[in-house]
């Protein structure tokens, strides 16, 4: 569904991708790996059009969608839940909600039966997004990306900052969206998290591939390469 | 998004406090709150674009300029009335903000505020140069507005159903802006101020929503400067300067941006504080103004309605 081929990309003159080629397939769970610089986030960008791809292809459900402008690649089916700040911190918890919401392709999922998946959130409604727990805001997130009714997800480092009971209920999440045949990007540093929920894995490198396999090849010789810190 | 009924039976109160001012006040009185009115509805246009969308904009004096000129030149050469002139000001004014904001919303951050800021100038300074049209600093002299109701007949001196015109438009004005940033559409707007490139991978074309930001601010502000010609029976350039601009800029501040209430309340207060001070002071009154401005923004950067909020908020914690 998801297809990159020797993907150069970057912003403005700074190249930071040089030449990544990967797959994503329906209902796979596929990771990125690398240190801080590697090319994981401009990955996930310059497939949503927010880092210029300067050669290569990218390519979602056959289209090729390298050259297009940033606001229509969403619509196309592609969720995204960016690294970092993830709210809009000044809106609202519903807002933040909403503003997913009407993207939708379908209007069929209700607001309430998305809540459903993220209790903590339902009390918290009017509060303002960025007076939110970094957990909570990090559910807002995943809960607005789902809102548009993705056929894929892009994740950004989900689990990053986290406390323990909550990776596990990121986890859940990416497992939950597994289970209903989307298809997922996971950028992730922790290799533990990584080898529990991908079906592959890519090892990258400043900006290119150099590990490729699944969590039962031998993953000694990517945690030596990238030198990932196993927590 | 559901109207909240507490709201709108506030701004009725107020409405009907202020359609009841006539009889309440005297010309001169009357005369400021017609001002007020029309400068609130400037900054509450202004406040579309800056408050919501988070574009600075210095050139937005230009279209209450255009709005302004519109109207007058329509009233002065053709007679037609009221509302067609207000019409023709609003179009001149609202089609120059459609075409300079495609223009200026591709400009990023500072590139914004001086594509801004340089049409200001341009405009300025093409109407100081077409005298024949514009009248220059000396201006345009309208007569009085052809509006009698009950016999009441508006003057240059005293505005009477001049304001209560103003009033209706302002009203209506209001109720129309606040309906739209309680849409979905004002809602995309405050993700475009608060994170553009987030805004775009949630699908948001940020383009074309800065730049229906920005016509339709223009269209209010031309339509705030058409009240304005045909009420204070005399404009000229000066409206075009960038400081016309800055003045909405600072009522915004002062009141409250991204509230709608704030400008407008903003605007008010500065006026009535403005009338107040310069009793006392005759020669240091904008002192004393820039000096209230000053505290205002160094410890209450929410405005006076974040401190009425606030406020609010501190007597309801006492009464539990």
């Amino acid at each position: 569904m998801l297809e990159l081929v020797n993907v150069y990309a970057g912003y403005g003159t700074g190249v930071v991708l040089h030449g990544i080629s990967l797959r994503v397939k329906p209902g796979e769970v596929v990771g990125l790996l690398g240190r801080n610089g590697a090319g994981k986030t401009t990955t996930l960008k310059s497939v949503l059009g927010l880092a210029r791809a300067y050669s290569g292809s990218v390519k979602f459900e056959a289209r090729e969608i390298s050259r297009w402008p940033a606001h229509e690649i969403p619509r196309l089916g592609i969720g995204y839940v960016p690294q970092g700040r993830r709210v809009f911190p000044q809106l609202t918890v519903k807002e933040n909600l909403l503003i997913g919401w009407m993207k939708a392709s379908i209007y069929h999922s209700r607001l309430d039966q998305v809540l459903g998946s993220f209790p903590p959130l339902i009390d918290r409604l009017d509060q303002r997004a960025g007076t939110l727990s970094g957990g909570e805001q990090q559910m807002v997130a995943i809960a607005r990306a789902l809102l548009m009714q993705p056929k894929m997800m892009l994740l950004d480092e989900p689990t990053e900052g986290l406390m323990l009971s909550l990776v596990r209920e990121v986890e859940r999440l990416v497992r939950a969206m597994k289970e209903q045949q989307l298809g997922v990007l996971l950028a992730e540093q922790r290799l533990d998290t990584a080898l529990r929920l991908c079906d592959r894995i890519y090892g990258l490198e400043k900006g290119t591939v150099v590990w490729e396999g699944t969590p039962n090849d031998d993953v000694d010789d990517l945690r030596k390469h990238l030198e990932i810190r196993m927590e | 998004m559901p109207i909240d009924m507490r709201k709108l039976f506030a701004f009725g109160v107020v409405f009907a406090l202020m359609a009841i001012a006539p009889g309440l006040l005297n010309p001169y009185q009357l005369s400021i709150l017609l001002k007020i009115l029309i400068w609130g509805l400037f900054a509450m246009s202004y406040d579309l674009v800056f408050g919501y969308t988070g574009l600075l904009s210095l050139g937005h004096s230009v279209y209450f300029g255009l709005g302004a000129y519109g109207a007058a030149l329509m009233m002065l050469q053709m007679h037609p009335g009221i509302a067609i002139s207000l019409a023709a000001g609003v179009l001149l004014g609202g089609l120059a903000a459609a075409l300079i904001g495609l223009l200026a919303v591709r400009s990023g951050g500072h590139g914004f505020i001086i594509v801004t800021a340089v049409t200001a100038l341009l405009f300025y300074l093409l109407a100081q140069s077409q005298r024949n049209v514009t009248g220059g600093d000396d201006g345009l002299t309208l007569g009085p507005l052809p509006l009698q109701i009950a016999g009441w007949s508006a003057g240059c001196a005293d505005p009477g159903p001049a304001y209560l015109l103003v009033l209706v438009v302002a009203g209506l004005s209001f109720l129309l802006l606040y309906a739209l940033v309680r849409a979905p559409l004002g809602l995309a707007l405050r993700c475009v101020r608060e994170n553009e490139p987030r805004a775009q991978a949630l699908g948001y074309d940020t383009i074309t929503l800065k730049w229906l930001a920005f016509a339709l601010s223009g269209g209010a502000a031309a339509l705030a400067g058409a009240l304005y010609a045909l009420t204070n029976c005399h404009i000229s350039t000066a409206l075009f300067h960038w400081l016309v601009s800055a003045d909405a800029l600072i009522w915004t501040l002062f009141g409250g941006m991204g509230t709608l209430v704030g400008p407008l309340l903003g605007t008010g207060v500065f006026f009535i504080l403005r009338e107040g001070l310069s009793g006392i002071w005759q020669v240091g009154y904008p002192i004393l103004v820039g000096l209230t401005l000053l505290l205002i923004a160094r410890f209450f950067p929410q405005g006076l309605l974040g401190i009425i909020k606030g406020l609010g908020q501190t007597l309801r914690g006492f009464s539990r």
